[in-house]
């Protein structure tokens, strides 16, 4: 093979149902050892061209083109099942999203490592087959890789399960990996490492890489050229650093616009795309928004102001954020426990310390974010402020209500006090009720034409017309059901609005607008907000003060431009340095 | 969930794409419209018959005792010189009244039982479960046979017992759809906003769990249908002259040398009823599962 010939080339490309046609003849070349990254919004096709180049597309959708595959005769759109069978896993491999729906459970995984070289005959015996398993897993930086060989994959973590798929995916030196989303269901943290990992080992092998994200950060990180899809299309191709600094097409400057939270119009807001969509909510109309800074500084919405405080390895509890007087929300030596189910058979069930000794207060009006990773107890933390969950220990007071032991009749004024908004814009509306019903549903005794009326007035707020009343959830975008969700939440006109993981779920720019409404909405009602979220980003644009938790403590509090740039814990630091802003990122690229 | 779009739909989502499509149709479809129609059959006979059948079949007619199946008698007479065409037409209405008063009856005592169950994990819901357990491992028509000795045999015992026999397997399955439906976000958000236990019963789970209810429900139906049949057979269930499919294979057994057809007439009519809700049930389950599955 001559070093021109590309690894990968795809041209004209056109991927569609008999209805509609999804991709509109997308051609792109991938060299070897090139580290392509393919990014867009969920909907852009970036997935299906994925799977169109591992043949697996659903049967239901037609192909036209031609994908080539350096020295393989055959076009793979056209090739046999069983040709490319013999390719999957061999010429080219895929690493998927969700490692654990990817891994076989009751296999441990070096015998799953194994069975791909045993699969393609790379190997010839199974002992030949399994020691080089465990090489690989040591390859992929498992700690004790002949231990981890013989565990099944529930016994490790996420970021593990994801470095066996990245063994499986290159135990036959493919020519090609795709990786779709590798790194989504991770914590930061460990996403950087696995990252660096993938960029060292297609380096190292001079394996073509092609990188489907909806996070630019993540292609800066690994990737040397971009492609960028907005349906269908790939409206632009070029050097990440260019694309990052200069991008070309309109969608491209907006994408990297609306991704970036550090930078702000001069009203406070966002960058978002234009998304000819939804009605722009009167709040936007409204007086513009102070900025971060003379938020802060206004007396009368902020007299508190946080300390910059952190938890000391070994030291005595602190209580973070303190207020003098009543504040929203009082949080002493809090402790939550669970007793998990499983364990052995027989086993009794062990315990699990989801918050241990937390402390803090929230100010009335204060923007409280507060950040931590998957398992370290901030949904347990936001459950209790809620009152959906009840402390094994400790005193939580909100709004003057305390939770401990409190009944639901006593909690009955609390209820319409404090409010929360989830994470899965699906699953947090009842797909059996209209949205108008769902939006009424925290009204108590309110006549059904006084509902009505303030339902229609709620939507407004929100930015969704009044004709959305009678339909179903499932027929909004992400952005909108998590607008309907907002709208449930404040129709009862809290004075405690608790987020978890808000905008989590939804694309770039979608993302921008909620942030962008939220924040508008929090001035316009003066709510105290808790912002539970494992992205630093956002809170850093929407909070004032920030505590990180990390394994059921707070381990740092204080304001959040000081967290950020002078974080005192190793933890912050180490979570500060994982998510690098827009700047720092095309700082790194170019460097 | 109702994001059942196929793979695909995470690409489709931001067009207006149509929500089925034809290969999605199809999926299920034969077997819910083959059920449908026999199901049809069935209820067919028992409207008709209630307002004519082409003989009495509550009597004795000595003139026309087991004649074979010809113009007159499309399907013979049996040993009392009833015409079998129309005992069959009859016994549809049985069938059909002892299976919806049987299902029904367990619904509406399965049904809440379950949800107040799986809305109430921990002891309560232990204590629930455990005495379901002990229900369900007693065999509907164990029960029915008990009940006939203990009330007198008859329509309505059977229809009692086979309710109460039955009632155990929906409280399982409302158990088991309420904990699924409970750890949804949107429960969550009602329960933050002060909803009472029962609203969050009927607004948000009873909707959400029809769907299995529905199926659990059709395929009970045919047990129902079965255990009906069985139970006259033994005569603990319809008592006579009123026609019942069961005691037609009873009456049969006697002449089965002389008139073997006079058995497979019977037997013919309640494999059909059983097969359409079987059908119907498959049919539906293969509508309703997707949806109900929880999501990765």
């Amino acid at each position: 093979m001559t070093p021109s010939t590309p690894t990968l080339s795809v041209k004209d490309l056109r991927v569609g149902s008999p209805f509609n046609e999804l991709l509109h003849g997308i051609s792109f070349e991938i060299a070897a050892g090139e580290r392509v990254g393919l990014i867009g919004e969920s909907g852009s096709g970036k997935s299906l061209t994925a799977t169109s180049v591992m043949g697996l597309l659903p049967e239901t959708l037609m192909a036209t083109g031609t994908i080539n595959l350096n020295g393989i005769d055959a076009d793979l759109l056209t090739a046999s099942e069983r040709r490319l069978n013999r390719l999957r896993g061999n010429t080219m491999a895929m690493v998927f999203q969700e490692p654990m729906t990817a891994l076989n459970p009751l296999m441990r995984v070096g015998a799953q490592v194994a069975e791909i070289m045993m699969v393609h005959r790379t190997e010839r015996g199974r002992r030949q087959a399994r020691q080089r398993a465990v090489e690989l897993l040591a390859r992929v930086k498992l700690p004790n890789p002949a231990e981890a060989a013989l565990a099944f994959p529930h016994q490790l973590s996420g970021g593990q399960r994801q470095r066996v798929m990245l063994a499986m995916a290159l135990a036959n030196d493919p020519q090609l990996l795709l990786c779709d989303e590798p790194t989504t269901a991770l914590d930061v943290t460990v996403q950087a490492e696995v990252l660096k990992l993938i960029g060292d080992l297609v380096t190292d092998r001079g394996t073509a890489l092609l990188l489907i994200t909806h996070d630019i950060a993540v292609v800066a990180e690994v990737c040397q050229r971009v492609l960028v899809m907005y349906q269908g299309d790939i409206v632009e191709d070029g050097p990440v650093g260019r694309v990052l600094t200069a991008p070309q097409h309109p969608y491209t400057r907006k994408l990297i616009a609306a991704s970036d939270l550090s930078s702000v119009d001069d009203r406070g807001r966002l960058h978002t795309m234009s998304m000819p969509v939804i009605a722009t909510p009167p709040a936007a109309a409204s007086s513009p928004r102070p900025s971060q800074a003379d938020a802060a500084a206004a007396p009368i919405l902020l007299p508190h102001r946080a300390a910059h405080q952190r938890l000391e390895q070994g030291g005595p509890p602190v209580i973070f954020n303190e207020v003098a007087g009543a504040g929203a929300i009082r949080v002493r030596g809090l402790s939550r426990q669970y007793r998990r189910r499983g364990g052995g058979l027989f086993a009794p069930a062990p315990i699990v310390h989801g918050l241990r000794e937390v402390s803090f207060d929230v100010a009335e009006g204060q923007r409280f974010g507060i950040v931590g990773e998957s398992g370290s107890g901030k949904s347990t933390l936001m459950r209790i402020l809620c009152a959906l969950d009840q402390p094994t220990s400790g005193a939580v007071d909100v709004l003057g209500q305390s939770i401990g032991g409190a009944s639901e009749r006593q909690l009955r004024d609390f209820r319409s006090q404090v409010q929360i908004v989830f994470q899965d814009p699906m699953g947090s509306l009842d797909p059996r009720m209209k949205v108008r019903d769902i939006v009424a549903e925290p009204l108590h005794h309110v006549g059904r034409a006084e509902a009505q009326a303030r339902v229609e007035a709620q939507l407004a707020a929100v930015g969704l017309d009044a004709d959305v009343m009678h339909r179903h959830p499932h027929q909004f975008s992400g952005g909108q059901r998590q607008r309907i969700s907002i709208a449930r939440a404040l129709i009862t006109r809290p004075r405690v609005l608790v987020a978890d993981e808000a905008v989590s779920a939804l694309d770039v720019s979608v993302r921008a607008q909620v942030l962008n409404l939220l924040a508008d909405l929090v001035d316009e009602y003066q709510l105290t907000l808790v912002f539970v979220s494992h992205d630093l980003g956002v809170i850093r644009h929407l909070c004032d003060t920030v505590a990180v938790i990390s394994d059921g403590r707070i381990v740092e509090c204080g304001p959040t431009a000081s967290v950020y740039d002078r974080p005192l814990h190793p933890y912050t630091r180490q979570l500060v340095s994982a998510t690098p802003s827009m700047d720092e990122l095309a700082r790194r690229v170019i460097a | 969930m109702t994001a059942s779009e196929p793979q695909a739909g995470s690409a489709t989502k931001p067009r207006p794409a149509p929500r089925r499509t034809p290969p999605e149709r199809a999926g299920g479809g034969a077997t819910l419209w083959a059920g449908l129609a026999l199901i049809g059959l069935v209820v067919l006979a028992a409207v008709v018959s209630a307002f004519w059948t082409p003989f009495d079949p509550e009597g004795v007619f000595p003139d026309s005792i087991l004649l074979s199946p010809g113009a007159e008698h499309l399907f013979g007479t049996d040993s009392f010189g009833r015409d079998v065409f129309s005992s069959i037409l009859r016994g549809a209405q049985i069938s059909l009244l002892v299976g919806t008063v049987a299902v029904g009856l367990a619904a509406v005592l399965g049904v809440p039982f379950g949800i107040v169950a799986g809305m109430n994990p921990g002891r309560l819901d232990q204590f629930m479960m455990r005495g379901n357990d002990i229900s369900l491992a007693f065999p509907a028509l164990l029960l029915a046979i008990i009940f006939g000795a203990i009330f007198g045999a008859g329509t309505v015992t059977a229809m009692v017992a086979l309710g109460i026999g039955t009632a155990p397997a929906f409280a399982l399955i409302a158990r088991s759809g309420t904990m699924q439906i409970m750890s949804r976000e949107y429960v969550q958000a009602a329960r933050a906003s002060g909803k009472s236990g029962l609203f969050i019963g009927m607004r948000h789970v009873l909707p959400n769990i029809s769907g299995m209810l529905i199926v659990q429900a059709s395929v009970s139906f045919g047990i129902a249908v079965l255990a009906e049949a069985a139970l006259s057979y033994l005569g603990l269930g319809t008592p006579p002259p009123t026609p019942s499919w069961g005691r037609m294979l009873q009456d049969a057994q006697g002449y089965l040398f002389i008139e073997p057809l006079l058995i497979v007439w019977p037997g013919i009519a309640i494999a059909i009823a059983v097969l359409g809700f079987n059908l119907l049930g498959d049919g539906l389950r293969d509508r309703f599962d997707p949806k109900m599955q929880v999501k990765r």
